[in-house]
């Protein structure tokens, strides 16, 4: 009989628990520059295979994130997976129509946006706020404040 | 968290050094190599190397920098792009 449980693999699974480590703000900067880098795929050659990983790897990092914002974040972040899906489904029809394509890289940049401006990461202000950022960013954190 | 894809780096770059660090799952995490490794913070940016298509990119949230004038992901100064792109283009095809 088939295995029908999804078993996560070592690469997945170092993944998750990396980023379960962050702090919210960065996880959700994180989710926006992987929505900005699946863009790349629009001018890739081999477009399905990457927008179909670079799809995938958004939707994780929705549903590692999803259940620790507040309802309204929520809400877009279920739409936004939604979104995500339908594309992850139709990857080859969106490669072949140049029309389609040019639709959801403006879509993922809106998106990217939107949930960059919900981590609140670009705001100014919330630079001096301790934030449990990686290393690197504590570091940033400290320079600009 | 994209380092699954085998045809894809990313990168922290020191401008005034020309140094690098790659391969991190995050940004962060090899922002953090060059700081460790004596970078100053306010020289480092983050970009990605894509081999297939020969392209570096300028996008990472730790480029988000309001003091150096780069209040988004993208680096948006044209002239310290072509910084980060000639030591990305060095290290990673030898010109």
């Amino acid at each position: 009989m088939t295995n029908q449980v999804a078993i996560e693999s070592d690469e997945i699974q170092a993944q998750r628990i990396r980023f379960m480590g962050l702090a919210l703000p960065v996880r959700l900067g994180e989710l926006a520059e992987s929505l900005a880098f699946a863009t790349v795929a629009s001018d890739h050659p081999k477009y399905p295979e990457f927008l179909t990983r670079t799809l995938g790897v958004s939707i994780r990092l929705i549903d590692w994130t999803v259940a620790e914002v507040d309802p309204t974040v929520q809400s877009e972040l279920a739409e936004l997976r939604s979104h995500l899906a339908g594309w992850l489904r139709d990857t080859q029809a969106i490669g072949d129509d140049p029309a389609k394509r040019a639709r959801v890289v403006a879509e993922l940049r809106e998106w990217s946006q939107k949930i960059l401006d919900r981590s609140g990461l670009a705001n100014y202000d919330n630079w001096q706020v301790e934030f449990d950022y990686p290393p690197g960013i504590r570091a940033a954190a400290e320079v600009f404040v | 968290m994209l380092e699954e894809l085998e045809d894809y780096v990313k990168l922290a770059v020191d401008v005034e050094q020309g140094v690098a660090a790659g391969g991190g799952a995050l940004h962060a995490d090899c922002e953090a190599e060059l700081l460790a490794n004596g970078s100053k913070q306010e020289n480092i940016w983050g970009a990605d190397w894509i081999p297939q298509v020969r392209e570096v990119r300028y996008e990472s949230f730790i480029n988000i920098r309001p003091r150096q004038n780069n209040p988004a992901m993208v680096i948006l100064d044209p002239a310290l792009r072509a910084r980060v792109e000639a030591v990305v283009r060095k290290l990673f095809e030898g010109v």
